[in-house]
């Protein structure tokens, strides 16, 4: 099933893991070495930059080589020709898997392009046969088999996420075949299909059988939690029904019932999750629930705005500054689960910090040349405030 | 990894009994370290605050008066500094050490209010009358100040931003190359000279030792402002697209040579594929274009050039990335 060579993806886990131990201090480097020599790796994997080179002349080339083929067919019969281009990406994807390509740039590109000319293809043959909520419905099927397969055969992360929405989507798309219309069952089966596959996920990491798959099994346990969380999430709910004229007639909405319930669900799920987390040292957990308790802010501030949005930036960022400095207070003190451990290194954001900042404040940034650039603009060089005054 | 295998690697006399008596311990009760959430969280929290007040300025000016808010954030300003000029470390020539996590967080919010202060004092008080330029100047400045007192590569790219919008350009994320008004004579040149300029000074503080750390900082604005103002001029002075080709030719040149010298795989992609385009964008507009008058052929023309030319290029990164992992350099000299 699994097309890449297991015997080297087993030396890969082991390899990963022993790093580790080294980082940590676990092990010495003459037994780190020891292990490494024990158990080679032979695939190809390239550091992140030529993995970044390498995607992005596979795809120039890959989409040149179909271009060539729609130009010397005429493009006459386009869903055949992205059928055969989808069936091409494919074959060259196992062939650079030969060649033991692994995660190098290459084999991701031509994964994902080959399942995008597929679903091109095969969405342009259904086109004309049926309306656009079956179209929908064949859409998310399609994605479902060809994510799943790749998720299963090629080892994808991207894939294994996508497998997840394409779920979504089909149970979306189911009932607006059926009852024209979203309502609150469809709610009720996306949390039961969600925390099917959570537990699912749960009970087969660990296992022989996925023992290739648990990073796959892992991430698609986190989007379950993100989608079950979703599944009666105020802003969303409100946004499916609340939106949704049931005449046609935009003044005649549903009204919205249970909302406290959705309210409920919204607040305590992520404390919950936290909490979970916490007790069982589940670092994944824990930023998810982070993540959704951030969230709840923004809902909030939404739908119940008691305060002006930069009195709300304040204040939240204000908290947020807060909360962060004593946790990492409460850390230092080396009594809880988790640790605050600066490596010396400077990896993590220290890395990233000038890209971050830059990405942050320079887009309010104007030259001051620029025409019309005035200080009642309110954009100054570098460090806008980031509004519009 | 399972216990089980902990154990055969014992077994096998992989691991000592203390290895694996840690490494059993550590998967059995794991302590995960939180540090990059809570520095995300930290970085959040500056850039909401930060956000909030420089619109809050604004927003009542009439209600609380210009004087009073601008004493207001000048009183913030001189408290953050204060602090971190009588708590930081003293300036040092080399890498200075942070005292604490928020040290380095409260001095880029401080910088941030400084900008906010400035360009306040500028829109209500007119301090710099009309001299835009001064009024990007002297906040630049000073964040050049701040960045190389307090060692900080935050504030050091907000100032190489002011250095931008100073000789007029808008770096603007909403475009994927980063770069606002490419298309204008004053803007390509200025990119240029700019990006000549940063990488200069990227080699003058690794040459001279003052603060060589901030060389990766400088070097990446300046290599891709040079390309991107190369690229676009090479389009926009299209009569003359000869002699931005052989500059963005020297360019690579340039970044080809570093990247061997340093064993940085980074410098060798980012000049191949600036290199690759640039090349590219010549080839098929003045060379294949030129080659036939059907519109299908110079199709034709362009696409096998891609398709050989991204499989050439491709393996020849791989080939020179296998080069460039033999070239020891170290660790804190890569990037």
């Amino acid at each position: 099933m699994i097309a890449y060579n297991t015997t080297e993806l087993h030396h890969l886990q082991v390899q990963f893991n022993v790093i580790g131990w080294e980082d940590e201090g676990l092990i010495t480097a003459e037994e780190k070495r020891s292990i490494l020599d024990k158990y080679p790796v032979k695939l190809f994997m390239p550091q992140f930059f030529l993995r970044l080179g390498l995607g992005i002349l596979t795809v120039i080339a890959s989409s040149a080589a179909a271009g060539i083929l729609f130009i010397a067919n005429d493009a006459r019969v386009p869903e055949a020709l992205f059928i055969i281009c989808g069936i091409g990406s494919i074959a060259a994807l196992e062939i650079f898997i030969k060649k033991k390509h692994y995660r190098s740039g290459v084999d991701d590109i031509l994964l994902h392009q080959g399942i995008l000319y597929l679903f091109t293809g095969t969405m342009m043959m259904l086109a004309d046969d049926v309306n656009d909520n079956a179209e929908l419905l064949v859409f998310s099927i399609t994605a479902i088999i060809l994510y799943g397969i790749a998720a299963l055969r090629y080892l994808d992360r991207l894939a294994a996420l996508f497998f997840v929405a394409a779920i979504v989507v089909f149970e979306y798309a189911l009932f607006m075949n059926t009852l024209g219309r979203p309502s609150v069952p469809l709610l009720l089966m996306n949390a039961s299909i969600m925390t099917a596959l959570i537990f699912l996920c749960r009970k087969s990491v660990g296992k022989h059988f996925s023992r290739f798959h648990s990073d796959l099994l892992r991430l698609i346990e986190l989007a379950g939690i993100i989608c079950l969380y979703m599944s009666f999430h105020y802003l969303l709910v409100a946004g499916l029904f609340e939106l949704q004229p049931i005449t046609g007639n935009r003044a005649d909405l549903a009204p919205l019932s249970q909302t406290w319930f959705y309210w409920a669900w919204t607040i305590i799920f992520p404390l919950g999750l936290l909490w979970y987390s916490t007790w069982k040292v589940n670092r994944d957990y824990l930023r998810l629930s982070v993540l959704m308790i951030l969230s709840i802010f923004y809902v909030k501030h939404l739908f119940y705005p008691s305060m002006a949005p930069e009195w709300a930036a304040l204040l939240y960022g204000l908290l947020l500054i807060a909360v962060s400095y004593f946790v990492i207070r409460y850390l230092r003190k080396d009594k809880s689960k988790f640790t605050y451990e600066v490596k010396a290194d400077g990896t993590g954001m220290n890395q990233v910090e000038q890209l971050a900042v830059t990405a942050a404040f320079s887009g309010t940034g104007l030259s001051s040349s620029e025409k019309g650039t005035q200080f009642h603009g309110g954009n100054f060089g570098g460090g806008g405030a980031g509004s519009d005054y | 990894m399972t216990p089980g295998f902990f154990e055969t690697l014992y077994r096998q006399g992989l691991i000592s009994e203390d290895s694996f008596n840690k490494v059993k311990a550590a998967h059995e009760s794991p302590r995960p370290d939180l540090s990059t959430e809570l520095k995300v969280l930290l970085y959040l929290g500056v850039l909401l605050s930060t956000t909030g007040v420089a619109v809050l300025v604004y927003r009542y000016i009439d209600l609380l008066g210009s004087l009073s808010i601008a004493l207001v954030l000048a009183l913030l300003v001189t408290v953050i500094f204060s602090y971190g000029f009588l708590k930081g470390p003293k300036f040092v020539r080399g890498e200075a050490k942070e005292p604490s996590t928020l040290f380095g967080y409260m001095i880029l919010a401080g910088s941030l209010l400084l900008l906010i202060l400035t360009g306040y004092l500028q829109t209500e008080f007119g301090v710099f009358g009309n001299r835009w330029g001064l009024a990007t100047f002297v906040p630049m400045c000073l964040l050049f100040f701040l960045a190389y007192y307090f060692d900080h590569k935050g504030v050091l790219s907000l100032a190489i931003t002011n250095l931008a919008a100073w000789i007029g350009i808008t770096m603007n994320r909403t475009n994927w190359y980063g770069l606002a008004d490419m298309n204008n004579d004053h803007t390509i040149i200025a990119g240029c000279i700019l990006g000549v300029f940063l990488i200069a000074v990227s080699w003058y503080c690794r040459s001279s030792g003052l603060k060589p750390h901030f060389d990766a900082v400088y070097h990446q604005f300046g290599s891709h402002f040079l390309f991107i103002s190369t690229l676009a001029g090479m389009v926009h002075f299209i009569e003359a697209y000869l002699l931005w080709l052989l500059l963005l030719a020297a360019a690579v040149y340039f970044h080809v040579r570093k990247a061997f010298a340093e064993g940085s795989f980074y410098y060798l992609l980012i000049a191949s594929l600036y290199g690759y385009l640039g090349l590219g964008f010549v080839l098929s507009v003045k060379v294949f274009a030129k080659a036939s008058d059907s519109i299908n052929t110079v199709l034709y023309i362009n696409l096998c050039y891609y398709l050989a030319t991204g499989i050439m290029l491709a393996i020849l990164l791989i080939q020179k990335n296998k080069e460039l992992v033999q070239i020891k350099i170290p660790a804190n000299d890569r990037l």
